[in-house]
């Protein structure tokens, strides 16, 4: 029965090629921890990875509860404390998910660079991974301004403040980001979105062609 | 479509060469250590939670900003940095501490791959790169660790510089501040007696405290104080025994 309807579908999609192409790849036995346990570094990507999809997850169920304006940002998240079903859980999660995200992704750059990685041919998967550091970063800095209690005002203040040094079109671009002369509700609405939308976009990009070029790539050899 | 014989031809092949296929094995493997993680994320967050401090307020003079744990070095680098750069006179040309320096930083970074050439990978063998991450690690090691030195030094100084300017004009803390008569008259013939504080901590709860501050009785004035100075003033006033 199953089998008829992977057939059915199949015929009519032909995933089977393209799942043939994702699955059924070689993967050298020396990044495997069931074989030695060390390979435990080979792991630390992978590991960013679910992380991430748990932030998503998370983040999601979050959304349903969080309203994105100055008295109902922190009501909200109270509320999400207080009386959402797991919400102190979830809010719990997501924000330790991000701690550990960037603990995972720091150790898995620190593996890339001590084994050479991204000498030739990988410097363009380098180039994307950097980016992808510094859109996690973002996700970091925007997500802290969220429940709109005072350590995350003032940390926002100063973090949008370095952006008026950048030469010419520094007061500009600090109006754009905080959406006026102050932090204030223009702000939060614009992190909002950018943390919930313009973000997750850019992330899942990059994730893409990260995982596209380590196929191109393969899994460098142990010296 | 799942031809048998492909599959077993295949499996011998990646054995002779000594690689597994992604599918399942490779993968399934990963998911275990990725799910271990996950895992202990779940039961930390069941005992660990984040706490939310009081509704942001901008008017709060004295709140001393926190960055989230991992950016804790940019702050006090540029701290400890811009405390320098204008001892040295070069307020003028503040664009090349906050804007070149980390844009170069950054691009050291992006461009590893195009400064580290070579084709040795191995990193002792690297000195270029290992002194790169050596300066990277300490960089950030040290201006986390003086980050959050510095944090701590600050709070623990801001519930003195409230005092000093908010209640050192009628109280006293061993023998520092207050009326040398120990008598405050608040209106013509109205006279208040404004306690000494140096042992608040064991004759008033930290709640009481905070009523005290929030809506003060016995003729103190109410100072309006934010409430991050009520919160510092608070844990303060109540360590002192």
């Amino acid at each position: 029965m199953f089998t008829r309807i992977v057939r059915w579908i199949d015929e009519r999609m032909m995933v089977s090629p393209l799942w043939r192409d994702i699955a059924d790849h070689p993967v050298p036995a020396h990044t495997n921890p069931s074989e030695r346990v060390s390979a435990f570094v080979y792991c630390f990507g992978g590991v960013t990875f679910l992380l991430i999809i748990a932030q998503f997850v998370t983040g999601m169920f979050l959304a349903m509860d969080y309203v994105p304006d100055i008295t109902n940002a922190y009501n909200s998240t109270k509320y999400i404390m207080d009386h959402v079903l797991f919400g102190e859980q979830l809010l719990s999660m997501h924000n330790w998910g991000s701690t550990l995200i960037i603990i995972m992704v720091t150790l898995h750059m620190l593996r890339i660079y001590w084994m050479g990685v991204y000498k030739k041919p990988r410097e363009l998967n380098w180039l994307v991974g950097v980016t992808l550091l510094l859109i996690i970063l973002t996700f970091g800095f925007t997500g802290y301004l969220l429940p709109w209690d005072e350590k995350a005002y003032f940390a926002t203040q100063v973090g949008v403040s370095f952006v008026q040094y950048v030469p010419f079109i520094g007061t500009a671009l600090y109006e754009i980001i905080a959406g006026g002369q102050t932090i204030g509700a223009a702000t939060l609405s614009r992190f909002f979105a950018i943390h919930v939308l313009f973000l997750p976009a850019l992330l899942l990009t990059f994730l893409g062609l990260h995982f596209l070029m380590i196929r191109r790539n393969g899994i460098t050899g142990p010296y | 479509m799942y031809e048998h014989d492909h599959s077993e031809h295949k499996a011998k092949e990646y054995h002779d060469k000594g690689v597994v296929p992604f599918w399942p094995e490779h993968l399934l493997k990963e998911m275990v250590v990725g799910l271990t993680a996950v895992a202990a994320l779940f039961v930390f967050s069941i005992f660990v939670h984040p706490t939310l401090g009081h509704i942001a307020d901008p008017a709060d003079w004295a709140y001393v900003p926190a960055p989230d744990w991992y950016f804790y070095w940019v702050q006090n680098f540029f701290d400890v940095s811009g405390f320098y750069w204008s001892e040295l006179g070069l307020t003028k040309f503040d664009w090349i501490l906050m804007f070149l320096i980390p844009v170069i930083l950054i691009l050291a970074l992006y461009t590893a791959p195009f400064w580290d050439r070579a084709r040795e990978r191995r990193l002792l063998k690297r000195p270029v790169a290992f002194g790169m991450m050596l300066f990277g690690l300490t960089f950030l090691g040290y201006f986390t660790a003086n980050g959050i030195y510095n944090h701590d030094y600050l709070v623990s100084q801001e519930p003195i510089n409230i005092f000093r300017t908010s209640c050192a004009n009628c109280h006293s803390i061993q023998g520092l501040g207050g009326n040398n008569k120990g008598v405050v008259e608040t209106a013509p013939g109205q006279f208040v007696y404004p306690p000494d504080l140096t042992h608040t901590g064991s004759i008033l709860s930290p709640a009481q405290i905070e009523q005290q501050l929030v809506n003060p009785v016995g003729g103190m004035p109410n100072l309006h104080l934010p409430p991050a100075a009520v919160s510092y003033m608070v844990d303060y006033l109540s360590s002192l025994k």
